[in-house]
């Protein structure tokens, strides 16, 4: 948080005269869609005031503004000029102790979404009056097709596409090739002839994915029995004993404060569902956590090449999976107080959660998929995620089932073969 | 499978007869063919969000009280264990 280089960039000494379209946006009042979408009362205003379309470089006023592979910066590619958007907890006071959250707290970013809103999003380019279309589904960012000068959809939209704040990618194209060529070298002998055939690790592709940040102040009490061994000993003939135990029987009860903070979740419904005989997503919630702590605020510059995905469910939506998330940690921190040798049967459990908050974030992931298509002609997506922070990586790979089933089977014979001679000549 | 191992088991199990090595071939192939598909597709993974959130925990109340014995059990475990299921709703 007291990171150097995430102070703001300088203002500078001359800056160049700006062209005269670039004060309108600013100023521009909102379409009534978005302002229809825009604060309840209460909610921690995150929308930010850049306004769509050009993003001005601060020195040049240029609008060639990417991200810098590899680092948390942003760089004009005209004067060079390179800077980090603010660190998002601490611009809004989301760093504050959790200890004393109460109710729902919510930023604008995880505005309940509006179903009929559309994805398609029309900028008008500032630079020479041009309409361009994007579709939000997949895309933040867009060039004019006239001017080619980048437009940015950095307004939040009652569709969900626009987070609060972004996690910029660390890990460079090159590296994530490596990361899945790694993953899948180590798998190739029982992999899909195909796969292996088609496989092309450069074809890794860099996804915002969107999900729920949320910090939880809550309460546990837990409550069950737990036994501790007093004695083990043995009874039977000599080929054939018996192991008993005796033990002590305790009840144990436990109850407790506790603050959980960035607890992560899936926000996009697609992503949600982890049914993994449908699916491969359970790979993507696997290379979690991110260091949710150095998110920035979001600007679509951070887009550069990447795609999103646009969060489909609110809070409400997610708001039991974070409580069975919380209720599943005041278990394992009860456990993580006790000693029982012969371990717990915990019989009750209660969460009272007495606050929450909530921030919408995009997050990096490398992701290489495959299809595999099946004999019965329905096709299946493998996908090798890497985080595109940490490096972590997991993958599903297709499987070759007549090849393991024989292997498996000529393992078995041999073993087999080894058990009845022994057997037959004992 | 497993019914042909359990089978073996049953049929072998008394006497001293290691007729029990008989089911080695259906286990390895078995837990071989696991092995790989768990190793290849991952379907068990996920994040471990239990060990892997930042949790602080404060006013840590509760009681250990001995309410009774378990003596001469056969069992390892205390029945219906469940420490190591956190996420398995009560
Ligand atoms: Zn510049
Ligand atoms: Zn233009």
């Amino acid at each position: 948080m007291s990171d150097p280089t995430s102070t703001p960039p300088q203002q500078p000494a001359a800056p160049p005269d700006p062209p005269a379209a670039a004060a309108a946006p600013e100023a521009a009042p909102l379409p009534q869609p978005i302002a229809d979408a825009l604060p309840e009362p209460g909610d921690v205003n995150t929308s930010n005031a850049k306004g769509d379309g050009l993003t001005k470089c601060p020195r040049c006023g240029s609008a060639e503004i990417g991200p810098v592979p590899g680092t948390d910066q942003l760089r004009c590619a005209f004067c060079r000029f390179e800077w980090v958007a603010a660190n998002f907890m601490a611009s809004v006071g989301f760093d504050s102790p959790i200890d004393q959250l109460q109710g729902t707290v919510r930023t604008t970013g995880v505005a309940d979404i509006d179903q009929s809103a559309s994805h398609i999003i029309t900028i008008k380019c500032q630079g020479c009056g041009a309409e361009v279309v994007i579709n939000t589904e997949s895309q933040l960012q867009s060039r004019c097709h006239w001017c080619r000068q980048v437009l940015s959809q950095q307004t939040q939209i009652p569709n969900g596409a626009v987070p609060d704040a972004v996690l910029p990618f660390r890990l460079t194209h090159d590296q994530a090739v490596e990361a899945v060529r790694k993953f899948a070298s180590r798998r190739r002998m029982f992999a899909l002839k195909r796969f292996k055939q088609e496989f092309v690790p450069e074809n890794v592709v860099g996804v915002y994915m969107p999900y729920l940040l949320v910090d939880g102040n809550a309460h546990g009490d837990v409550a069950g029995h737990g036994e501790i061994k007093t004695r083990q000993y043995q009874r039977g003939s000599d080929n054939n004993k018996t192991t008993y135990y005796d033990a002590d029987v305790y009840q144990v009860t436990r109850s407790f404060d506790f603050t959980v903070d960035d607890l992560t979740i899936e926000s996009s419904s697609a992503r949600a569902n982890q049914d993994t005989r449908m699916n491969t997503n359970n790979v993507i919630n696997t290379i979690l956590p991110f260091d949710t702590k150095n998110s920035v605020k979001y600007d679509a510059n951070y887009m550069g090449d990447f795609t999103s995905e646009r969060r489909d469910l609110d809070v409400d939506a997610v708001m039991p999976v974070a409580r069975a998330q919380m209720l599943s940690i005041a278990r394992q921190k009860a456990t993580d107080s006790t000693r029982y040798d012969r371990g717990i049967r915990w019989e009750s459990e209660q969460l009272e959660l007495k606050g929450t908050r909530w921030v919408a974030v995009l997050l990096p992931v490398w992701l290489y998929s495959y299809y595999e298509k099946k004999s019965d002609g329905s096709a299946f997506l493998h996908y090798i995620a890497v985080n595109g922070r940490t490096g972590e990586t997991m993958g599903s790979i297709p499987v070759s089932v007549p090849k393991l089933l024989l292997v498996a089977l000529t393992i078995g014979t041999v073993l087999e073969g080894i058990a009845i001679a022994i057997v037959a000549n004992f | 499978m497993l019914e042909l191992t359990t089978t073996i088991i049953a049929a072998a199990s008394d006497g001293d007869w290691p007729g029990w090595l008989l089911a080695a071939g259906p286990v390895g192939a078995a837990s071989f063919y696991w092995a790989v598909w768990m190793a290849y597709r991952n379907t068990n993974k996920s994040h471990s969000y239990e060990h892997e959130t930042e949790v602080v925990v404060s006013n840590m109340t509760g009681n250990d009280v001995k309410v009774g014995t378990n003596n001469g059990t056969r069992d390892r475990w205390i029945r219906g264990r469940n420490d190591d299921k956190p996420r398995q709703r009560l």
